[in-house]
């Protein structure tokens, strides 16, 4: 049976390598379009980021690509800049003893390959698939600040991705995570960003609530959902940081009548502040809770260097109109400055710790407001910072 | 305190023992400590490893390594210079690619690749893809697998047969085997071989394994074999056959005269000719085989070898590749023989004091050693054999040591005064034409252990061995026995035929009273000495008397 499965993967590397050629790809990064496979060959044209090419040859470390779009244009470029799929080698597929290894042997040679590093999934709600869900305005702000943290653990834009409004589904969520886990080697990191509305829903019919994030299509997913979707990602010791910017709770009958509807504005406020909370139509006043959602991903997928954010049962996660999620944009900034020691990295519980604060001043006087806005589930020591150079600390 | 006298006491009273059952202990006592020594503890090769390693940096001559062999060094120049356009180590593999396309355009006999593929590039990956389609078009480029830990193989669902550019003979069975494979199709389609090495206990790079083969008969190659194939198909073969015929798994490399003497050509040059700059002096690659990989610090393949404390990894896997051309590792003996032989020489200088005298075998205290690891050094210069005898030459040299520390001990208890001031004691004076030797020394202390256990012998003056020379040459030729009267009479009949050989002089024995001192002792000694005759006139003797 092992046979015929690594038969049938060789034969798909065959398929795949083939059908490389030809097919349109994407340019990696900005580079010249050369009239020969050489550094000095006169430019035809740049290629921005992004740009769409045929590929005709690879010779050595140079394809020979025609442009799409008009006009058509061939010449040579360095296969290095395109983001051609090569297939993993049948071997490579199997478990060789790699995985468990703990016992050291010495070899000669170096490693040529990619170093550790972080992959970022962007989960971006600024509107929902039912109408009758509240919009959040902050969504195009929290891409930015979400960017921003990608942008400071090095995470390259081959290893980004982002899922905005319609992609965001259960089904897209959980496709985007098992693609990226399958590209992360040993060592990577994944940072996993969510901007929605939270809610609470039961787990099964008749099951008791539990809070959840909500999907464009309006299902909830719950802790044991996100853990399960994580799994894939955390086979190869891998570090996990995942922000979840959604509210488990919805504003408590003493909050503001503003804050449950249109939104309020603090003394202290720039924008218009609304809870990232929405109701699936469940009456869940009658059903007694059950495990936090932090507490349903921490209890199967946190490990060592694994962390998860998210807002306290007791708080409320609040949507800044133009700034984004408060969550969000504090933890940027502890991450980008206010957390950061004289030396080192930032330790994910410090930028907790820092964003908690942030959070409870800018939200001071808001009914509902408690001093553990955001929680940490997880292991605090996780460096934020590149992969590569975390290896030093731990 | 208490023990300390004890063992003192000891000590002198070991000087009494027989020597026969003394040299049957101490022989017997060597015997087992190179047993358990070369069985159990090893302790013995904590010293022999810095002496081979002393022995390899020191040799006279070396065969010429094979001049086909080129490194292409990925050093730190290139890093630098490469950093610009590419960033840091690991590059895109699309600059790898470049560089294997121009070697093969170049008709290298071998391209070998001391860089593991093992994981995809996520950030270029069309530098993959690059790599992967030149090392299809590559016929000469030999890749390397890293191998895991035996311990691994159970968890492993990779049978050899899964990669055959791997195997040195077809795979018989479907034993697993722990490794990390190529990730790229046709990196792991193509000619392979494990790069790995066994350093001993302590960290030094010294051996390597060509082939090693599976539970179930399946031979892998290493990365040097392979290179060797793809090279030289015939010399190969013979390495192969010899591999078959039963030879060493792990034999020591035949290291060059040098670190450093390989032709090494840099990274960044020979991309920059594949690219096309004409301004750099062309390098020629044909029928040349090439060794890719890195000697740059910062990329941290350095290992300690016999050459050199921090050697690059690159050299010595080229080191292997040559030695695997020609065959040039070197076979040891194997540890029984070493112990076996150690044990023979302990048993044999045994019997030799035992049949000759102790004093006999102190000339070979140091010369014999010497001469062993010479025997040694000079195998060294041949490039199929490595005869270690250092574990022969170290107990060879405790043993002596032993056996002279024993006979100090013995002489201080014969030739020490007679202490029972009592008893009438007779004196019987001789003089030799020349110095005593040891050698008669320890006959006559034999004699008198056997037939006169009270009586001492009284020399004033030991044999001298050059550079030493004698501290009162006129005494040298002179002796005397003290001890009970009619014990000296009783012995004399003994003592004479030794006399003889020594063609020494004697008096008739005189006695003190009851009640004499040391210095009536030695008066009486210098008077009787004084009648025997006139200094000895040895050219040594005459030399320290000038």
């Amino acid at each position: 049976m092992r046979r015929t499965i690594a038969a049938a993967l060789a034969w798909a590397c065959c398929l795949g390598a083939a059908a490389a050629e030809g097919d349109p790809v994407a340019v990696l990064r900005a580079t010249e379009l050369r009239s020969d496979k050489r550094p000095d060959a006169p430019p035809l044209r740049t290629l921005a980021t992004g740009a769409s090419v045929s590929v005709l040859a690879i010779e050595g470390g140079w394809a020979r690509v025609e442009t799409q779009g008009a006009p058509r244009q061939r010449g040579w470029l360095r296969a290095g800049t395109l983001n051609l799929a090569t297939t993993a080698s049948a071997a490579s597929r199997l478990r060789s003893g790699r995985e468990d290894s703990t016992e050291a042997t010495v070899t000669l040679g170096v490693r040529g390959g990619s170093e550790p590093r972080w992959h970022a999934l962007l989960v971006l709600l600024g509107r929902y698939g039912d109408p009758s869900l509240p919009a959040l305005a902050g969504s195009a702000a929290d891409e930015a600040s979400a960017l921003q943290i990608a942008d400071t653990l090095d995470v390259a834009p081959a290893d980004l991705r982002v899922l905005r409004n319609a992609d965001a589904t259960v089904e897209g969520m959980t496709s985007a995570l098992a693609q990226m886990a399958a590209g992360m080697g040993r060592g990577d990191g994944l940072l996993l960003y969510f901007s929605g509305h939270g809610t609470r829903a039961p787990h099964a019919h008749g099951a008791a609530c539990t809070e959840a994030l909500l999907a464009y299509d309006g299902r909830a997913l719950h802790g044991a959902d996100v853990a399960r979707m994580l799994a894939p990602a955390t086979t190869h010791r891998n570090a996990i940081l995942a922000l979840y910017d959604a509210s488990f709770t919805a504003p408590t009958a003493r909050s503001p009548l503003a804050l449950q509807a249109a939104g309020v504005r603090l003394p202290t406020d720039e924008g218009l502040l609304r809870p990232r909370f929405a109701r699936t139509g469940i009456d869940c006043a009658s059903r007694p809770e059950a495990t936090s959602f932090l507490a349903a991903v921490a209890a199967t997928a946190g490990k060592r260097d694994q962390v998860q954010v998210a807002p306290s049962a007791a708080g409320v996660a609040l949507d800044d109109a133009h700034k984004g999620g408060l969550l969000t944009q504090f933890f940027r900034d502890c991450l980008l400055r206010d957390a950061r020691p004289a030396a080192g990295p930032v330790l994910a519980a410090a930028a907790a710790d820092c964003t908690n604060e942030k959070i409870a001043a800018r939200a001071a006087g808001l009914v509902g407001n408690t001093a553990a806005n955001v929680v940490l589930a997880g292991d605090g020591a996780l460096a934020l910072e590149k992969r590569s150079d975390s290896g030093q600390l731990r | 305190m208490r023990t300390v006298r004890n063992i003192q006491a000891l000590v002198r009273r070991a000087g009494a023992w027989r020597q026969s059952p003394v040299l049957l202990l101490i022989a017997a006592a060597f015997c087992a400590w190179i047993a358990l020594d070369a069985a159990l503890f090893q302790l013995s090769s904590g010293l022999s490893r810095p002496t081979y390693d002393a022995m390899v940096r020191n040799r006279l001559w070396t065969p010429a390594p094979d001049p086909r062999i080129v490194l292409v060094d990925i050093d730190e120049a290139s890093l630098a210079r490469m950093a610009p356009d590419f960033g840091r180590w690991p590059w895109p593999r699309d600059t790898l690619a470049t560089v294997m396309a121009h070697l093969e355009r170049q008709r290298a006999a071998a391209i070998v690749w001391d860089i593991a593929f093992a994981d995809a590039d996520r950030l270029s990956p069309g530098g993959d893809a690059a790599l992967d389609q030149a090392a299809r078009a590559s016929p000469h480029s030999v890749h390397s697998v890293v191998r895991l830990p035996r311990a691994g193989d159970a968890a492993s669902q990779l049978a050899a047969s899964d990669l055959p550019g791997l195997l040195a003979a077809p795979a018989r069975g479907d034993a697993h085997v722990a490794l990390i494979p190529p990730v790229l199709p046709g990196v792991a389609a193509g000619r392979l071989g494990f790069n790995n090495v066994g350093p001993d206990d302590d960290g030094v790079v010294r051996r390597y394994r060509f082939f090693e083969r599976l539970p179930d008969g399946t031979v892998l190659k290493s990365l040097a074999s392979a290179a060797a194939e793809v090279a030289d198909p015939a010399a190969y073969a013979r390495g192969w056959q010899r591999t078959q015929r039963g030879g060493s798994e792990q034999p020591l490399l035949a290291w060059p005269m040098r670190s450093g003497t390989l032709p090494v050509v840099p990274f960044w040059q020979v991309f920059q000719q594949a690219e096309g700059n004409a301004s750099l002096p062309p390098t020629h690659f044909e029928n040349r085989i090439v060794v890719v990989g890195s000697t740059a610090p910062s990329l941290h393949d350095i290992h300690p070898t016999p050459l050199a404390p921090a050697a690059p990894g690159l050299e010595t896997l080229a080191v292997a590749i040559d030695n695997a051309l020609h065959q040039r590792h070197l076979v040891e003996l194997p540890l029984a023989v070493q112990a076996g032989v150690a044990m023979a020489l302990c048993v044999l200088l045994a019997w030799r004091a035992w049949r000759t005298s102790v004093s006999e075998l102190e000339p070979l205290l140091l010369p014999l050693p010497l001469s062993l690891l010479a025997v040694s050094f000079a195998s060294l210069h041949t490039d199929w054999v490595f005869l270690d005898l250092q574990l022969a030459a170290t107990f060879a040299l405790a043993l002596l040591a032993v056996l002279r520390l024993w006979n100090r001990m013995r002489r201080n208890h014969w030739c020490q005064a007679p202490g029972d001031y009592a008893q009438p004691l007779a004196l019987w004076a001789c003089r030799s034409e020349d110095a005593w030797q040891d050698r008669f020394v320890d006959g006559l202390m034999d004699v008198l252990q056997q037939h006169a256990p009270a009586t001492r012998l009284i020399l004033p003056e030991n044999e001298a061995r050059w550079p030493a020379q004698p501290r009162w040459p006129e005494l040298v030729a002179c002796l005397a026995f003290a001890g009970p009267p009619e014990e000296v009479e009783r012995a004399r009949a003994s003592l004479q035929p030794l006399l003889d050989a020594a063609q020494a002089r004697t008096a008739q024995p005189v006695q003190l009273a009851a009640g004499w001192n040391r210095a009536a002792l030695a008066q009486l000694c210098l008077e009787q000495w004084a009648r025997l005759g006139p200094a000895p006139t040895s050219p040594q003797t005459a030399e320290a008397l000038s």
